[in-house]
């Protein structure tokens, strides 16, 4: 699959998404952290973002992903992620594609809400959207073309842990990943943030830019090295984070990562659009 | 070679397999009749601080219409996904009730947990949902009184009857006198507890006038 039927793929979704007449929006701020918050039971979100990488050496590249997201019942999301990458003159590729499943196992509202989270994952090399990080070195600087024929099935868990603290929200993700394709050991990472809706009352008119419809945070992930290579060499970025609830149906956000260490790019620019459809709703 | 993706494969089968099993232990769990669900005194107890602010409630039908009458319906009457939040069992809670229920969420029985709402908002919500009470769909006649003492009257839309599964073509009558009010055994996706159908109810208070 080419990187521009990628994006005939994402224009059909968006234009699909256009025409359809009713659906919600509740999109988490961050990128990479998850909270504790799942899908609503018979809706499909779909999503398109994209990580644009600048890194120290070698040639900036992006990296767009295209997302379903459907809440099977209340305490199981399902996702399904495709995902390629472009490098300014060095070439696409598709690459690969992500099976993700959260399952929350208690019912209600804690002070500290557990998530379990599965991913299986059928990538290669060039993968870039770095939706999570863990182990240690550098990115790969070799040529798109030749990382796309390293084939990675990886298997995934997380621990989620979120609180809702008055108006804020605290969320920490455990990481832990095994690459099935090779012999690397298990690869560690985490990720946490913070995000705050600038909200209070909710305006009765519909309005776009009233400050209910902003969510402000940062969040922070990296590496914690693998068993087999140590933790040398990790990778560690922050990221304000910031989300826009455009009307009930569309969700935008924004965040600019800054690579804390030398083995991280310089930034990670991320940018994306999120569109709530209730697929199964019965009178 | 050979071993290598022999290997993958198990790896994979093994995946899909323990994932399926999860699923399929969790779904026979939640398939169960979902508990009781009532809120705790202390959230009960709690006062709407937005009760005599004037307006606010537009705010709280715009969330409502956006966030709920996807599984509630437009009118809050109810879908196959949620229950009808104007019939008496919802409206016959106290507003920290109803505040405690939209902040946790019951995600076994498919309410989501909207504690991302900042709490004015959720407080918007429950002013909305009084307003429900209000509609025509559903009317609760105080003061009808029984040898058993007083009782509600309670005129369920014909849907909610059919969803709640009360039976009678008339009116569903519930005694204040039994041991718990009739909301307490509903639940949340609406249906009616085998002992609480209306039928029953007469036998309860009369079980409960016996030594």
């Amino acid at each position: 699959m080419s990187i521009s039927s990628l994006r005939i793929g994402f224009c059909c979704l968006v234009a699909c998404a256009l025409v359809a007449n009713r659906a919600l929006a509740q999109e988490r701020p961050y990128f990479v952290t998850y909270d504790h918050y799942l899908e609503e039971p018979g809706n499909l979100e779909i999503a398109v973002a994209s990580t644009s990488g600048f890194p120290k050496e070698g040639r900036g590249y992006s990296a767009p992903w295209l997302e379903l997201e459907y809440g099977v019942n209340g305490w199981w999301t399902a996702e399904i992620y495709l995902e390629g990458v472009t490098t300014r003159h060095a070439g696409s590729a598709f690459g690969g594609w992500r099976w993700e499943n959260r399952f929350r196992p208690f019912k209600g509202e804690h002070r500290l809400n557990p998530v379990l989270y599965v991913e299986y994952e059928n990538i290669n090399e060039a993968s870039r959207i770095q939706k999570e990080i863990v182990g240690g070195g550098p990115l790969s600087i070799e040529p798109i073309g030749g990382l796309r024929e390293e084939h990675a099935r990886e298997l995934e868990g997380k621990l989620i842990l979120s609180s809702a603290a008055g108006a804020w929200n605290v969320s920490e993700n455990f990481v832990l990943e095994k690459n099935l394709s090779e012999d690397e050991g298990v690869e560690f990472g985490y990720s946490v943030g913070i995000s705050r809706s600038l909200g209070g009352l909710a305006s009765g008119n519909t309005c776009y830019f009233c400050r209910e419809n902003f969510v402000l945070g940062a969040e922070a992930y990296g590496g914690l090295g693998s068993t087999s290579a140590g933790i040398e060499a990790t990778r560690h970025f922050i990221a304000p984070v910031v989300s826009w609830r455009v009307g009930n149906r569309n969700a935008l956000k924004a965040s600019l990562g800054f690579g804390l260490t030398e083995s991280s790019d310089r930034y990670l620019l991320r940018v994306g659009w999120a569109y709530e459809l209730p697929v199964r709703r019965a009178r | 070679m050979m071993p290598r993706i022999s290997r993958m494969l198990i790896a994979q089968l093994l995946l899909v397999m323990s994932i399926a099993a999860q699923a399929f232990v969790l779904s026979a769990q939640t398939s169960e009749r979902p508990s009781r669900w009532i809120a705790p005194p202390e959230a009960a107890t709690r006062a709407n601080p937005l009760a005599n602010r004037a307006g606010v409630v537009t705010g709280g039908r715009k969330l409502f219409h956006d966030r709920c009458a996807a599984c509630h319906g437009d009118d809050g009457q109810g879908t196959s996904k949620g229950p009808n939040l104007s019939a008496a069992y919802v409206q016959g809670q106290s507003d920290g009730a109803l505040f405690f229920k939209i902040t946790q969420g019951n995600t076994r029985a498919g309410m989501p947990t909207f504690s991302f709402f900042p709490e004015p908002q959720r407080w918007q919500l429950v002013l909305h949902l009084r307003e429900l009470r209000r509609s025509p769909a559903a009317t609760i006649d105080r003061g009808v009184c029984s040898p058993l003492g007083c009782a509600n009257r309670i005129s369920l839309t014909p849907r909610a009857r059919t969803r709640a599964a009360v039976r009678q073509a008339g009116h569903a009558v519930v005694h204040e006198s039994c041991r718990r009010p009739l909301w307490a055994s509903l639940a949340v996706d609406g249906s009616v507890g085998p002992d609480r159908g209306s039928g029953e109810v007469d036998r309860c208070c009369n079980d409960r006038r016996r030594p």
